[in-house]
């Protein structure tokens, strides 16, 4: 158990992690977790989802287990597996079934990256029975109450093959994100890189106007990271047009028509 | 007078001889031949050697030019007349003959300018990049439109009307700024909301000038008019430069060159105002009443730019003491970027919108209606019941709620329009109809009735239009019909449901193409085959590995046996599941219009069947369909082998069936199998597209529109996760593809016989 704990100690978040709140999130996941209901997170990627978990994590006092899906993640990256050692064959947990043991958050991110026949393993784990069967070990573990399930996804540019399996969807209590109102978006920028108030207004708006070009070609609009990282790169002395064009205008898109126009509008707003 | 003559004789020998075999007019040649008097032999010479060159295109602008000739050459050095008559071509094919000849008339400024480097520049050249700028600026589609000859710019609200071409300023660079100035303030004018609703329904179409009508109680409504157009500009410049900063501080140093005209004589007593536009700070050349009362007014709309009635009450007050002190003063003239205030065209878009919302939520609700079930089921009993009217004429209890009958009333969504009820039914609008609809209520108030009477008239002729001769029942896995959207470049947006798309079986047919096929290839079938398993791998464990799922036990013990003889021990002690296996799941798209037929559609077929042969012995997954169909309400999509059907005699059969049906629309074909692919997981998707010529159909679809909703439609499936590749057997393919689907996207085959041999080639290396 000592060996856990341990393990866990690196998941702890010990400062209070900046987050804005929306709309109610914040209590529905703390009602969803004192009645053990598991959670899901969608959005288009960089509008929060990761700090609302760490957040929670923090907010509920828990460990933060978190695990980044990707297609060759298998059932037993997640619930564990033996390993030899000196002659002797040694069960090592996963993430998973570390966080089931402390009573932590497990948060598997983008886990439609994951394939269908690993996710299946989180469902008894995401009803009402609370369990994780260890088949290896013929083991069933039961959650404790404070274990909580989170997963989450972004609808918008996987293809749609990606999507949930309709059972594994329909187990969790699922709350959307979407990128913030100007007003708060640009307090969040401001927070997080700490700069001017009228630079932020300057870099929201820059992002809203790329998000208008939805239609025109580009998958998705400026997330508010990257509108983070453009701004921590102006707090630190560079030319804001010079910031916008690395971290917006060319992480957004490649192709030459495209990058002109947002030029044009990063040109106009700073 | 003689010499001139025969001179004249000689020259117009020549020209004949230069345009043979055609016999143009002699007077008309005859009088432009003479223009050519005053020039020296040398001269005439070089302008006689460009005739050949311009006589095939147009014989009229040839004339024109020789009338022109001597003009030109007078400011135009000698060498670059060749150079100009390149440009006078380009100008002819793109504008007509009226344009050419404004570029003759004016030699300085079309030409020479250009080539010391002082450009104008095009809207088109610019619109690539100001058009996302503007849809982004405006937060939806704003189009950029040019303006007829000799109008001033101006927005209707929904577009933007620019100058053809702009060359105010000696660079380029500098006049692209200025479209960008341009586009930014008129859009500054919507935001302002100086088109506002209350002020555009007041005007009617026969009024001569809204501007005036509306200041018709002053002595001089011009002026007022205006006036009130500086003070709004002032309202959208204190915007721009609060919102566009970067935009204001590159643009600022262009404004007094517009602001100043070149005679100061022409200069207006109230100049001052529109110099002060440039940092939006004003300097009176006298302190008197007029100054007084502008200064006041500016500084109180520079306080609250955002309040929309202090402009009309600045220029009521201003005006009445301009026009005392200088009786008669003409209107300020409106600089170039404020271009013209027209109501009479705001009112227009405003009505056109609401007729296309109208129409577009008409036929997409129409679309909807005709996908759920119990619709067609109705209509197919009405049918039966022998009505012939659909039983849609009789609707009269058409209702639009918010919410299903009986439920309780939702407080959150009150706003929106989520239900319609039809024969006291509640139907659920689709997400995209519901804003549409919620638009429509914000405009009128409500849905009116007709337009969901008349969706439900329209449903009803396209259901029937599927339903008669038992279609419905006819062939395998008949999905009934689907809609798909189709991309229109012109507006850069979606026709909402414009196609209708359904699958049609082909019937199998018993021929002796299969077996002569087969045997023609016999050979080049057995390499292919070879080739193929090569390719082949599966998802299989490997043992004693240093990390892996699990232990594997054999190699424990003997591990454990070596340790206990002494021996040094092996570390490879897991099972690991090795998933190196070929993931890859293929639609092959066929050609099947009317320009297949003969030659090409048998090489077509024949490759299908070398390909499927070759295929048997890989375990990839592979779907064949054809398309053709005629209209945009009549797409088809032949299934020939649906991806998880075996390749059998059946789908041999169905291969000897393709033939050449009737025109080629593409796109749907195209975005029907992105869907198919949404049920298929692989990790390789693949959609190959084989085809002979250019997308077209019967309507308008061609050009340009066919290959923009083609090239929209591929990529559409490659954001679906899906990599599309044509292979064409266009020899002019070259011209359009490397646009339509991208570069290394595609793939030309000059040698249609080569393609049975090619085609399997071609997709060993797309997918290995």
């Amino acid at each position: 158990m000592k060996q856990y704990s341990k393990r866990l100690d690196e998941h702890r978040i010990e400062e209070e992690p900046f987050y804005l709140p929306i709309g109610e999130e914040i209590t529905i996941a703390e009602t969803a977790h004192r009645r053990g209901l598991p959670l899901l997170l969608k959005g288009p990627t960089g509008c929060g989802k990761t700090r609302f978990m760490q957040y929670l994590a923090w907010k509920l006092q828990l460990p933060l287990v978190t695990v980044s899906c990707h297609d060759d993640l298998s059932t037993s990256d997640l619930v564990g597996r033996y390993l030899i050692r000196s002659g002797e064959a040694v069960w090592t947990d996963g993430p998973l079934t570390l966080a089931v043991r402390a009573g932590a958050i497990c948060y598997l991110d983008e886990i439609v990256e994951a394939r269908k026949d690993t996710t299946v393993v989180i469902h008894p784990l995401a009803d009402d029975r609370r369990e994780l069967p260890i088949e290896k070990r013929g083991e069933l573990l039961l959650a404790p109450d404070p274990f909580m399930l989170a997963v989450s996804y972004n609808p918008g540019y996987q293809s749609v093959l990606k999507d949930l399996k309709t059972s594994t969807r329909q187990r969790f209590v699922a709350l959307a994100f979407s990128y913030p109102e100007p007003e708060q978006e640009s307090r969040i920028v401001q927070r997080e890189s700490d700069m001017d108030t009228a630079l932020a207004n300057s870099l929201v708006k820059l992002g809203n106007m790329t998000r208008a070009l939805k239609d025109s070609g580009l998958a998705e609009g400026a997330s508010t990271r990257l509108l983070i990282q453009a701004g921590k790169l102006i707090a630190e002395g560079i030319a804001p047009r010079t910031a916008c064009e690395v971290a917006v205008c060319q992480a957004l898109t490649d192709d030459p028509e495209l990058l002109e126009a947002l030029s044009e509008m990063v040109s106009s707003l700073f | 007078m003689q010499t001139a003559e025969s001179a004249l004789q000689s020259l117009s020998t020549r020209f004949y001889a230069l345009v043979s075999p055609s016999l143009p007019n002699e007077w008309e040649v005859d009088a432009a031949l003479s223009a050519l008097d005053s020039l020296s032999p040398d001269q005439i010479d070089l302008v006689l050697a460009q005739v050949p060159a311009i006589w095939p295109v147009s014989q009229s602008l040839c004339l024109s030019y020789l009338d022109e000739a001597a003009n030109i050459l007078s400011c135009l050095p000698a060498e670059e007349l060749p150079g100009w008559v390149q440009a006078l071509l380009d100008q002819y094919e793109s504008s007509g003959l009226r344009v050419a000849q404004r570029f003759m008339a004016d030699v300085e400024t079309h030409f020479l300018c250009r080539m010391r480097g002082e450009m104008g520049i095009r809207l088109s050249e610019v619109s690539g990049r100001l058009q996302p700028y503007a849809g982004a600026l405006a937060g939806q589609e704003m189009p950029l439109l040019p303006l007829a000859e000799g109008e001033s710019v101006y927005t209707d609200t929904h577009a933007v009307y620019l100058p053809e071409e702009l060359n105010i300023f000696p660079t380029e660079q500098e006049n692209a700024l200025l479209y960008k100035l341009i586009i930014s303030c008129q859009w500054g004018f919507i935001r302002v909301g100086t088109f506002t609703a209350a002020q555009a329904s007041h005007i009617k179409e026969d009024t001569s000038d809204p501007l005036l009508t509306l200041f018709s109680s002053s002595n001089n409504p011009a002026l007022q008019g205006s006036l009130y157009h500086f003070f709004e500009t002032v309202r959208v410049f204190s915007l721009l430069y609060r919102e566009l900063p970067g935009l204001m501080r590159e643009a600022c140093p262009l404004l007094p060159r517009l602001c100043n005209p070149k005679d100061p004589v022409e200069q207006h007593p109230l100049a001052w105002l529109q110099q002060g536009l440039t940092a939006l700070r004003w300097h009176p050349d006298t302190d008197n009443a007029i100054s007084r009362c502008a200064m006041d007014w500016l500084n109180r709309i520079l306080a609250r730019p955002e309040e929309r009635n202090l402009s009309g009450s600045a220029a009521e007050e201003l005006a009445p003491l301009v026009e005392r002190r200088y009786p008669g003063c003409p209107p300020l003239p409106a600089l170039l970027f404020q271009g013209e205030l027209r109501w009479h065209e705001v009112a227009k878009a405003q009505n056109l919108r609401r007729e296309q919302r109208a129409e577009l939520f008409m036929s997409g609700l129409a679309a909807h209606l005709v996908q759920l079930p119990d619709f067609q089921k109705r209509l197919k009993k009405d049918d039966e019941e022998g009505s012939q009217q659909s039983g849609m004429q009789g609707q009269d209890t058409t209702l639009i709620r918010e919410r299903p009958a009986g439920s309780e009333p939702q407080k959150q969504d009150a706003e929106s329009v989520l239900y319609i009820q039809l024969d006291n039914q509640d139907i659920a609008l689709p997400e995209e109809l519901r804003q549409l609809a919620e638009e429509i209520r914000q405009d009128l108030g409500e849905i009116p009735a007709q337009y969901i009477t008349s969706a439900a008239g329209q449903a009803g002729e396209g259901v029937a239009a599927l339903l008669p001769g038992g279609q419905a029942d006819e062939g395998e896995g008949f999905q009934g019909q689907l809609c798909y959207d189709e991309w229109d470049f012109r507006r850069k947006g979606y026709r909402r449901n414009w196609c209708l798309l359904s699958e049609v079986a082909l019937p199998p047919v018993q021929s002796s193409f299969i077996p002569t096929t087969l045997e023609k290839y016999r050979g080049q079938i057995r390499k292919l085959r070879h080739q193929f398993e090569l390719m082949q791998t599966s998802e299989r464990f490997v043992r004693r590995q240093r990390e892996g799922n699990d232990i594997d036990v054999d190699a424990l013990v003997e591990s454990l046996a070596d340790t206990l003889a002494g021996r040094s021990a092996s570390e490879r002690l897991f099972v690991r599941l090795l998933r190196d296996e070929r993931d890859i799941a293929v639609y092959f798209l066929v050609d099947m219009s009317n320009s297949t037929e003969g030659w090409v559609g048998k090489v077509i077929k024949e490759t299908l069947v070398v390909l499927c042969e070759a295929l048997q012995v890989l375990n990839d997954r592979y779907g064949i369909y054809g398309f053709s169909g005629m209209r945009r309400l009549r797409c088809e999509l032949f299934p020939v082998k649906r991806m998880h059907e075996p390749y059998n005699d059946t789908v041999r059969r169905r291969i000897g069936a393709i033939g050449p049906r009737e025109y080629t629309r593409m796109a749907p074909a195209i975005r029907h199998m992105t869907r198919l692919f949404k049920e298929v997981e692989a990790k390789i998707r693949l959609l190959v597209l084989l085809t002979d010529g250019k997308p077209e159909d019967y309507d308008d679809y061609k050009g340009e529109y066919a290959i923009e909703d083609t090239r929209h439609a591929l990529l559409e499936a490659r954001t679906a996760g899906i990599h599309p590749f044509c292979i064409t057997v266009d020899r002019k393919g070259h011209e359009y593809m490397a646009h339509m689907c991208g570069e290394n996207q595609y793939i030309c085959i000059d040698s249609i016989k080569r393609l049975p041999s090619r085609m399997p080639q071609i997709y060993r290396s797309l997918t290995t």
